[in-house]
């Protein structure tokens, strides 16, 4: 009677449930074991439970030959298995052991949760955290997505300011997809990484002739995105006399090829993007400030991953999923500690650094959680220094006094700017400066 | 013929897409003439079974795999029969003597009819020693074959 009580709770819940004996036969297998393998219980039943289970661990790392070597109970670990009708089906799975009434281990008990409904609500999540493909929930960023149609719209020159590897590119095709010019191309071309002669023939083209080798006509890029758009990639670094032509276009929009008299008109969108602040360079007079006030119309900051940190988990999301589609893996995420550690790091090279780190992690992780060990190795030594800079064995209050000390350290005696590093106030720092009889 | 089995402790290795160890069988006129083992590591599907197919594999016996490691090995022109399950030397003697329909080496849940007394049923009451289930007549066993050879790794 009691048997069949706990039969009808176990089949109740909604994640999968089986018992083996100590052969490794299944003994029990709920309802929701039937749903998520697709193999019915009285086939089920008397079976070796990798046969029915077919999980991506069965064979080297058997979860519930762990826990009745050790009598240890394993928990959430990420695997996949392999229904009956062929599906991957992504499961988190934990195990304990089944004793009997003296307390002798007479088997193990399994439960395995499907992932997929859980990925398809990140997936939903995602979607609602990301515009044209740029993802990020912060208020920086929200207030940039609510920013992009109407300026889409207007077909005004864009300035877009931010650190490499912000996205400055991915704004400027989402401001061309969302413009009337998506039905025409949209040409990218990076003006600091070409001399000038190469990068005039490049924007305005060329004639045949006008110079050795110019057998026939060429195309610039401008002439390519007739009625699209294109970006001026790296706008800060053009020489005065490359800022003087360009100045010709936005102003009158019309251009001559290399070796032509005759003035071509254009209808391009630019949108132009530098990693410089363009007011510094007018104000050095590196920049003409004519051509600033043109591209200038309408001006947007793109934020660095570290000012806006929380899209971070978002972005790792995002990036791990992209990779599993790419690589066909089936990588769950990243490990709490590694996690901890990509929040704690700087990121220099913004959101591109962080999709290389990610795509480094893919090369020494095939499945699972991305460990701390997965990581470049600039951010696994700077925790194995962090880790021997606070030696075991401390009291609270000598790690309170080593990491302030720290800050103060970085900070040049400055307690307020190391107070606002630890996220305390500036007059507790004080206090606890006193208190610790520390030098401030 | 090159038949290969994925394996496991002596037995048919419980999901393809994950298997360690490949134990590659070569017949010649109905005698096996080399046998070796070959490491898997962790693959994509697609680098898989092109590896398989480089091993000049006919036949594949193997227990679970997934939809999409399936196709890449019909791709690359590699014969599949999946859901098969038991040790590797009774998997071997069946397929060469065309009775690796017998309930004993289905997978539970292989997609046939769960109808009352079904496959799986079925292998249940032969594992149980009951008789149950058609079986195709025994083919003539050519002994020689499939006995243990020695293996070169």
């Amino acid at each position: 009677m009691l048997e069949k009580i706990h039969n009808q709770l176990l089949d109740s819940v909604p994640d999968g449930v089986f018992t083996v004996d100590a052969d490794w036969r299944i003994t029990f297998f709920n309802h929701a074991a039937e749903q998520i393998t697709g193999v019915r219980r009285q086939e089920a039943i008397g079976q070796r439970c990798c046969d029915v289970f077919r999980a991506s661990i069965c064979e080297s790392a058997c979860a519930l030959k762990q826990t009745l070597a050790t009598h240890r109970r394993i928990a959430n670990k990420v695997v996949y298995i392999v229904n009956a009708q062929g599906e991957r089906i992504p499961i988190s799975i934990s195990t304990a052991p089944l004793k009997d009434a003296r307390g002798k281990v007479i088997g193990g008990v399994e439960s395995f949760r499907d992932l997929r409904l859980v990925n398809e609500l990140r997936q939903q999540a995602e979607q609602q955290d990301s515009f044209s493909n740029i993802i990020g929930r912060s208020a920086t960023m929200r207030q940039l997505f609510e920013l992009l149609p109407p300026v889409a719209e207007s077909d005004s020159t864009v300035l877009l300011e931010g650190a490499s590897g912000t996205g400055k590119e991915l704004f400027a095709q989402a401001l061309h997809q969302l413009s009337r010019h998506k039905a025409k191309r949209f040409v990218a071309i990076n003006c600091g990484a070409m001399p000038d002669t190469l990068l005039e023939s490049e924007l305005f083209g060329y004639k045949a002739g006008a110079f050795t080798d110019a057998r026939k006509d060429k195309q610039g890029r401008f002439a390519l995105a007739e009625g699209g758009t294109i970006l001026l990639d790296e706008i800060g670094d053009i020489s005065p006399a490359m800022q003087t032509r360009l100045l010709r276009v936005l102003q009158e929009r019309v251009y001559e090829p290399l070796g032509s008299v005759e003035p071509v008109r254009c209808n391009v969108r630019v949108i132009a993007a530098t990693n410089k602040s363009l007011t510094t360079l007018v104000k050095e007079g590196k920049f003409r400030e004519d051509l600033f006030y043109r591209v200038h119309v309408v001006r947007m900051e793109l934020p660095s991953l570290r000012a806006r940190r929380e899209d971070i988990p978002l972005l790792v999301d995002h990036f791990v999923a992209r990779f599993n589609r790419l690589r066909s893996r089936d990588v769950a995420g990243l490990s709490d500690a590694a996690l901890i550690r990509l929040m704690e790091y700087d990121f220099p090279g913004n959101v591109r650094e962080l999709e290389n780190i990610i795509e480094h992690a893919f090369v020494l992780c095939r499945s699972g959680l991305i460990e701390l060990a997965h990581l470049p190795p600039h951010l696994r030594g700077e925790e194995e220094g962090r880790t021997s800079a606070l030696p075991a064995g401390l009291t609270l209050a000598a790690m309170e006094k080593l990491l302030i000390q720290d800050a103060l350290k970085r900070n040049q005696g400055n307690r307020a700017a190391a107070a606002r590093e630890l996220g305390m106030d500036a007059s507790t720092m004080f206090r606890k400066i006193k208190s610790l009889k520390l030098k401030g | 013929m090159t038949i290969a089995i994925p394996i496991s402790q002596e037995r048919i290795s419980p999901l393809l897409d994950a298997a360690a160890r490949l134990l590659l069988v070569t017949c010649q006129r109905g005698k096996e003439v080399a046998r070796k083992e070959v490491v898997l590591s962790p693959l994509s599907p697609e680098e898989l079974a092109l590896g398989v197919a480089e091993l000049r594999v006919d036949v594949l016996l193997c227990a679970a795999l997934s939809q999409g490691l399936q196709r890449e090995l019909e791709r690359c022109g590699v014969r599949v029969q999946p859901h098969l399950c038991g040790e590797t030397e009774a998997v071997l003697q069946a397929f060469c003597c065309d009775r690796l329909n017998r309930p004993e080496f289905r997978m539970p849940g292989c997609g046939k009819p769960h109808s009352p007394g079904g496959c799986c049923q079925r292998r249940n009451m032969a594992r149980n020693g009951k008789s149950g289930g058609k079986e195709k007549p025994t083919a003539n066993l050519p002994k020689a074959l499939f006995q243990k050879h020695k293996v070169n790794v």
